[in-house]
Order: structure tokens, then C-alpha cells, then sequence
């Protein structure tokens, strides 16, 4: 009985039980896995899509051929640690070059998507909701670009991207998750990369709590319009919520039309937890209608 | 307690640290899988039972008995639980184990040299069964095994006299004589 040394199986085992241990959100603890969240510049979708678009790289996974585990990690990680609940049956496909998946079977309680994504080969991979692109992956051959944020090779975007596109780059094999709040009824999913690399996607239907807007949020939404004033009061309020929780945002820039920043949770859940209640609260309501009264920003 | 212990690690895990659960893996993976390996019916169902055992060691977490500081006697007692009806056990964790890639031997009988024995200790009611494991199978004391099972040690002695008589019957030798497994086993850790 040959059973002394790791099987392929055994490692695999390993790795979910790792995951499923790091899924658990108790308590706060030094995190073993390490997620960089992309700068957060469009947090609004055009018309149908409200919320954030965060991008996630799970990192510290050993080299391998995309699976279904590792996406399915990064985006129960996304879901899970933006205080969500996920719903319905989730749906796991690895394909080449195109993909269509219909969204069907939407649970009425459910408020968001969450997508998970690994690039098998080397590409530049555009993911859209219906005609609605929502993020842009760029997938490189290590070793990766870094931009200083550690050993997640995730680099941020260029300033000049498109409104409510995240585009990340990460090294090949490692899952990346978008969050999307979601307040109409999409019907497909769409990959597209140029060149037909391997990629392997997850998506599930999640529910997230929403929070009140704060008093102050209140106030500015009051009268249904929103000046520029009370747009940068609203994220100030936010900037100020997260310094408070002992977890500044960084790379604020309130220069442009939109306010952008960055926000590295470090794996951590419970500072994912306070960005989740710090944005409900303070910003996201007033970042939503700023948006839509000036769709060129 | 000390920092690498089974406690300390345990706690960790619990608290969202998951190279914690990692490293109880490393230590006992072959011990849970040797334990198994004697209850079933074949190497496949025991690498099965291996993973349900540590899937169901994470699902009631907030339970798990120590015994001496080491949480080895109660993953064998989860083992032992979950290889009892593999496939019930397997039900729970269907979509977690098709994940897995396949096992690398081939579904082979595991008892070809005792079959009798194995089937023998099959046949015993699971409370039987768990006391024998812990006790013949694996070498713990009465008192070990009562922490482990989290019953009194009197109720321990009293159903391993029992369960040793049944599988003395099973067996057709006399009570008393029952020993561990003939089965092929590797060397323990």
C-alpha cells in the first residue's frame, strides 16, 4: 500500500481544506492568503448596474493549470468577505477563446454576481454582461508586472480607462473575482479573448445586506440631485469611515470627475467588512447618482 | 499549550487561518487514512473516507475533544463514523469530492488477506465498532477512548467486552481473543 508520500489527490485535498478554513470568516486573524483589491475608480455600472466592481487576486496558490476549485475560491472569497450570502445553484465552465453563458433562474433575494476568473494561457480577456463590458483581465506569462503592492503581481489600471471597467493584470493561474451589484435582470455572460487562450470562469448569484445610507447620505439625496460638493462630502465621509477603522484608503485622487482611491484589505475579511459598511453607509448612494447625473465621468 | 500543538493549531483554524487545518492534514492524514483503510471495503472508499473525515472534522469544529492535547483519537472516531456507511457519509460531501482528482490505485479489495475479519468488524453496530477502532485497532486505553467518544470509561470497558464478544461470535473463536486486524497494514507513524 503506497501511501507514505502525498498523492495529487492528497495535495488537492489539502488545498480545499486550507480554502475552506480561510472561507470561514469568525474572527479576526492574521490572514494566510493575501487579496489586493484593485483601485476602485468607476464603482458604477451605466443604467442597469450600481455598486462596486472590485477585483481580486488570490494569491500564494501553488502554479497550476486553471481549475475549477481556484476560481471557485477567489469568488466565494470576493462574496464572502463582502459580507454576502450566495445563491441558487453556481455555474463553472472552462473554456477557450469565447463564452456565452445565459443567467437563468435569478433568485429573488439576489443582489449581485460574483464572477470568478482564471486564465489558463496568456491573453487579454473582455468580460461583459450582456453588451455591457464590466471588467478586462489581461493575463501575462510570469514572472508578472508588480506595482509595489507585494506578491500579487496585480497592477492597476491605466488612469484613462473606460467608466466601469476594472482591468487588472495578473500572472497566469491565479483566480481573480468581480462583485457586481446587480438591479436589473442581465441574460448572458460574456468572455471574449482574442487569440483563443484557456480560461475557466465561476459565477453565482449573491445576496448582500444592504445598509441604510447615513444621515448626512440622507440629506444630500434628499432633493434628488447631487452637486459636486456633496459628491466629494459623501467620500470624504467615506475616507474618513475607513481612517477611523484603523484602515485608510489609499491613492486618493478627488481631481477627476470621479473620485478614486485604493484599498487593500491584505486577506483580511473584517476590513473587507468595514469597507462594505463604510461605502453602504456613507458613499455609495451619492457615488451612484453622481454618476448617472454626469455619465461622461 | 504549546504553539504547535494540536489545540493551538485547532484554534487557529477555527479562527479563519486555514495553513492551520493545513498542517493538522500533514500530521494525521496517513494515521486517518491507515485507520480507514482497515473499516472499508476497498483503497478507494478509504481515501473517500479520509476526506469526509477531515470535511466533517471542519463542520463540527466547535466540538472537537483533545485527548492528552491531541486531536487524532477524535479524527479516528470521525473516521470511524463516516466509514460506517461510506456512501451515506459521502452524500454530505458529494460536490466537494468529485473535485478531487481520482485515487492513483485502482478499486482493489483491501482485505485480501483477512476478509473474514473485515467483515466480521462490519457487521458490528456502530458503537461497537468505535470502541473497537479506538481500542483494538489503534491501541488507546479505555480512558483515552472515553475522551475521545465523550462517554464515561465505564460505558467504554462495558461495550468493548461487549463488542469483543460479538466479534469473537462473528469470528467463531472465543471471547477475549480478539486481536487487531490481521489486515495488511503500513507501518504507524
Amino acid at each position: 500500500m503506497k501511501r507514505e508520500t502525498e498523492s495529487p489527490r492528497d495535495n488537492h485535498l489539502r488545498r480545499m481544506l486550507v480554502a475552506t478554513a480561510d472561507l470561514t470568516p469568525l474572527i479576526r486573524t492574521t490572514p494566510s492568503r493575501r487579496v489586493v483589491v484593485a483601485a476602485i475608480a468607476a464603482f458604477a455600472l451605466a443604467g442597469a448596474l450600481t455598486g462596486g466592481a472590485l477585483a481580486v487576486s488570490a494569491t500564494n496558490k501553488p502554479p497550476s493549470t486553471a481549475t475549477e476549485f481556484d476560481v471557485q475560491y477567489a469568488a466565494q472569497r470576493m462574496a464572502i468577505a463582502s459580507g454576502g450570502t450566495l445563491l441558487g445553484t453556481p455555474t463553472t465552465v472552462a473554456a477557450t477563446g469565447q463564452l456565452q453563458l445565459p443567467l437563468i433562474d435569478r433568485p429573488a433575494d439576489a443582489n449581485n454576481l460574483v464572477i470568478g476568473f482564471e486564465c489558463g494561457e496568456a491573453g487579454v480577456f473582455s468580460i461583459r454582461l450582456d453588451s455591457r463590458t464590466v471588467a478586462t483581465e489581461s493575463c501575462s506569462l510570469p514572472p508578472t508586472v508588480s506595482n509595489g503592492l507585494g506578491d500579487g503581481g496585480v497592477t492597476q489600471s491605466p488612469p484613462a480607462k473606460p467608466r466601469g471597467m476594472e482591468r487588472v493584470t495578473l500572472p497566469t493561474n491565479e483566480a481573480s473575482a468581480i462583485l457586481l451589484a446587480v438591479t436589473d435582470h442581465p441574460t448572458a455572460l460574456t468572455v471574449d479573448a482574442p487569440g483563443d487562450p484557456q480560461f475557466a470562469v465561476w459565477i453565482s448569484w449573491v445576496q448582500i445586506p444592504k445598509l441604510a445610507p447615513s444621515a448626512a447620505e440622507k440629506a444630500e439625496l434628499a432633493d434628488g440631485v447631487i452637486t459636486r460638493a456633496e459628491y466629494l462630502a459623501a467620500f470624504n465621509r467615506l475616507v474618513g469611515c475607513m481612517t477611523a477603522s484603523g484602515h485608510p484608503l489609499t491613492d486618493i485622487d478627488e481631481s477627476g470627475e470621479t473620485a478614486s482611491f485604493s484599498f487593500d484589505p491584505d486577506g483580511d475579511p473584517v476590513v473587507d467588512a468595514d469597507f462594505t459598511r463604510c461605502f453602504q453607509t456613507e458613499d455609495a448612494l451619492a457615488r451612484q447618482m453622481w454618476l448617472k447625473e454626469n455619465p461622461q465621468s | 499549550m504549546s504553539s504547535d500543538s494540536d489545540e493551538a493549531d485547532w484554534e487557529r483554524a477555527r479562527a479563519g487561518e486555514g495553513d492551520a487545518f493545513g498542517r493538522i492534514f500533514d500530521r494525521y492524514r496517513l494515521r486517518v487514512y491507515r485507520h480507514s483503510y482497515r473499516l472499508v471495503p476497498d483503497r478507494v472508499d478509504a481515501d473517500d473516507v479520509v476526506a469526509i473525515a477531515f470535511f466533517e472534522a471542519w463542520r463540527r469544529r466547535d466540538s472537537a475533544r483533545f485527548v492528552d492535547g491531541s486531536i487524532l483519537p477524535w479524527l479516528l472516531v470521525i473516521a470511524t463514523n463516516s466509514a460506517h456507511n461510506v456512501s451515506r457519509s459521502a452524500r454530505r460531501y458529494r460536490a466537494l469530492l468529485a473535485k478531487l482528482p481520482a485515487a492513483e490505485h485502482s478499486r482493489e479489495h483491501a482485505a485480501d488477506s483477512d476478509d473474514t475479519a473485515w467483515q466480521a468488524l462490519a457487521r458490528l453496530p456502530l458503537a461497537d465498532r468505535q470502541v473497537i477502532a479506538l481500542c483494538v485497532l489503534d491501541g488507546y486505553s479505555e480512558r483515552e477512548a472515553s475522551h475521545a467518544l465523550g462517554i464515561a470509561p465505564g460505558t467504554v470497558k462495558s461495550r468493548l467486552s461487549r463488542a469483543k464478544s460479538r466479534l469473537a461470535t462473528e469470528l467463531g473463536s472465543p471471547a477475549g481473543s480478539t486481536n487487531s486486524s490481521s489486515k495488511e497494514t503500513p507501518n504507524e507513524a
